[in-house]
């Protein structure tokens, strides 16, 4: 009952941000990126064990873009030149360019590697089919939804290889579900790919979408947990989900991960009480709104500190403590 | 017959490392380590660059490629009275997002977001140009739920959006594009989505082209023939109806045709387009007061390189049709 959790990603530290350069520029080795990589990584899962999180992410250190991650790991795929996203954030959007293969696991190592830091659950995280088919160029396949599909079937295989390695909980990112609501069906045909026989909590993050246009259908997404955002429309979308009744658990998005200004645990609090007369209190999870990885860290810091102390407060107030 | 231009954003960043870096440059503004001025020479040396890209590739018609422009609706909300900029949302079916304005108060006109920037791109190329600004019943439905329609706002947004016409006209613009991705989205209202573009369009002293992205306009083309503007243009890759739809029309009316797929880096072939082109003038081409031939949407949607070679198949393809020489 309201667990805390986060979406994904985290800020990347100074050191990071400059070792990637360095990377790109030759003046660093491969090994030694990775070395910082899992000095940051360690950072983030002692910080979010010192606030108190109660389901924690691994925050994405090792990654850049979150298709472009699986992207260069996949065979088939090539990386574009740069596209813009919004403002003056750009990104390497992929190319399938032959059939796609996973060679090997993804993912694995490094959650099992994360794993083993913390007593507490780590989400394994990956991206979901129909994302990854919206967020690429297409020059192979003849339909979107022959994309999709060969996805997903790579997209199970890492999700059931996340399981074996002891995984309790995946979460498979389909932001981009709801800009098409005519393909719905579609995505959900894909995450039921993904989820068959999969015992592990199953997570799905969207984001950013016209939440109107696809509710309710998105509870036929077989998935357990709708990871949504709310902070960023200041709650005005919970609306959208006072009926039909919500079926699924909600992580709740209480802190907006696109302005530097920090909540107030007050303004928090308020938006998890409006929250509560929509969503029944045993389903819901609280967490930012999506990945924290445009913030500086400090600011990162300070979101998910008032995020929890703001749940701790109205945990409280229910005495749900 | 056929007048090769763009109908939306160009890449604002280059592949090769000594043309103007837009991006080093706003993150360097926004750090503090660059001045106002030093931005804006960067800027204009990229609107610069764009426009030399496009008259390389042989468009008839160029554009300021919206070098400024993040989304098409937040200029016009940060120029004019009425709106606050709010949370991001995701731009249609893209991975490209925007800051949805919100309407706080009434919408009226102050001062031309891109009348100035008109006046720029006109010293900087003697080529044709064809300016652009938000369609106003695009520039209402951004700001609010699409699934909305409050009429005193669409009142407003069409004067505004006819201030922004009548400025472009006195820069000298002779042909404006309207954005309008939201007609057709909604086809229960297209009455008043026509009513509010002809409030602003009807005898505004400079041709317009309404243009029509993402979506299918098939159910409501009939209506659309009604608009007082010059053409009609549609996103032909998106819906392939659309072709036909436009190919149909009165004799009398402009048309646009976007052929050539924005949001995919696979290029069409020169064989598919000429075979699209002989099938306009099959149909009478040469008989309609203008023929637009564009990609389907803004070109920033891919890569630098993937822009240009859309750009150079789209003129060789028209080229090949027409027998004409290359101008670039």
């Amino acid at each position: 009952m309201l667990e805390t959790t986060s979406v994904g990603s985290f800020p990347k530290p100074d050191y990071l941000v400059k070792a990637r350069a360095d990377l790109q520029k030759g003046t660093l080795s491969r090994p030694e990126l990775v070395r910082l990589e899992e000095q940051a990584t360690r950072e983030w899962i002692r910080f979010q064990e010192d606030i108190g999180i109660d389901i924690l992410v691994h925050g994405e250190m090792e990654r850049g873009d979150m298709a472009a991650f699986f992207a260069e790991r996949l065979d088939g795929y090539g990386i574009s030149g740069l596209v813009r996203s919004y403002g003056n954030r750009y990104y390497r959007k992929p190319i399938i360019e032959s059939t796609l293969v996973r060679p090997r696991p993804l993912t694995v190592e490094w959650h099992r590697w994360v794993q083993s830091l913390t007593s507490r659950p780590v989400k394994g995280m990956l991206t979901g089919p129909y994302t990854m088919c919206d967020w690429s160029f297409d020059e192979h396949y003849g339909s979107r939804r022959e994309a999709v599909l060969a996805l997903a079937a790579i997209v199970r295989d890492e999700a059931r290889d996340l399981e074996a390695a002891g995984a309790r909980y995946i979460q498979i990112d389909e932001p981009a579900i709801s800009t098409r609501p005519d393909e719905i069906d579609l995505a959900i045909e894909a995450m039921a790919v993904v989820t068959d026989g999969l015992a592990a909590t199953t997570i799905s993050h969207i984001c950013y979408g016209d939440f109107a246009t696809i509710y309710p259908h998105i509870l036929s997404l077989p998935v357990d947990v709708l990871d949504l955002e709310f902070a960023n429309s200041q709650f005005a979308n919970l609306e959208i989900f006072r009926r039909p009744k919500f079926t699924k658990i909600v992580a709740l998005g209480v802190v907006d991960v696109h302005s530097h200004v920090i909540e107030t645990k007050d303004q928090i609090k308020q938006g998890i009480r409006r929250a509560l007369d929509v969503f029944d209190p045993e389903l819901m999870w609280i967490d930012p709104d999506c990945g924290l990885k445009t913030r500086t860290p400090q600011q990162a810091k300070d979101k998910m500190k008032v995020m929890v102390e703001a749940v701790r407060e109205i945990k409280q107030e229910m005495n749900l403590n | 017959m056929f007048e090769t231009t763009l109908v939306g954003n160009q890449p604002k960043i280059f592949d090769d490392p000594a043309r103007p870096n837009l991006r080093l440059a706003r993150n360097r503004f926004d750090k503090k380590a660059l001045s106002a001025e030093e931005l804006e020479e960067v800027t204009r040396a990229t609107i610069q660059a764009t426009i030399a890209d496009q008259i390389d590739a042989g468009l008839d018609r160029v554009t300021d490629g919206r070098i400024r422009w993040d989304d098409p609706v937040t200029p016009f909300a940060a120029a004019h009275d009425g709106f606050a900029i709010g949370g991001l949302i995701r731009y249609f079916d893209n991975n490209v997002y925007y800051r949805r304005p919100t309407i706080d108060g009434p919408v009226r006109f102050v001062r031309s977001a891109v009348a100035e920037d008109f006046r720029l791109a006109r010293r900087m190329t003697d080529r044709p140009l064809l300016a652009s600004v938000c369609g106003p019943y695009s520039l209402a439905k951004f700001c609010t739920d699409q699934n909305s329609s409050d009429g005193a706002l669409l009142t407003d947004c069409a004067r505004l959006v006819r201030g922004e016409l009548e400025a472009l006209a006195a820069a000298g613009a002779d042909w404006v594009q309207l954005d309008e991705p939201f007609l057709g989205r909604t086809p229960s209202e297209i009455h008043r989505a026509v009513e509010t573009i002809a409030a602003a369009t009807r005898n505004v002293g400079v041709k317009t082209f309404v243009y029509i992205y993402f979506t299918n306009i098939a159910p409501i083309i009939d209506r659309l023939w009604d608009l007082p503007v010059d053409a009609i243009g549609a996103d032909c890759a998106t819906a392939p109806g659309n072709f036909e739809a436009l190919l149909h029309g009165p004799r009398h009316r402009g048309r646009g045709l976007g052929i050539v797929d924005a949001r995919t880096t696979r290029l069409e072939t020169t064989e598919r387009l000429t075979a699209t082109l002989d099938r306009l003038i099959a149909a009478g081409a040469a008989d309609w007061p203008s023929c637009f031939i564009t990609p389907s949407a803004g070109l920033e949607f891919l890569p630098h390189k993937n822009a240009m070679a859309k750009m150079r198949r789209l003129c060789e393809s028209v080229r090949q049709v027409t027998g004409a020489v290359a101008v670039g």
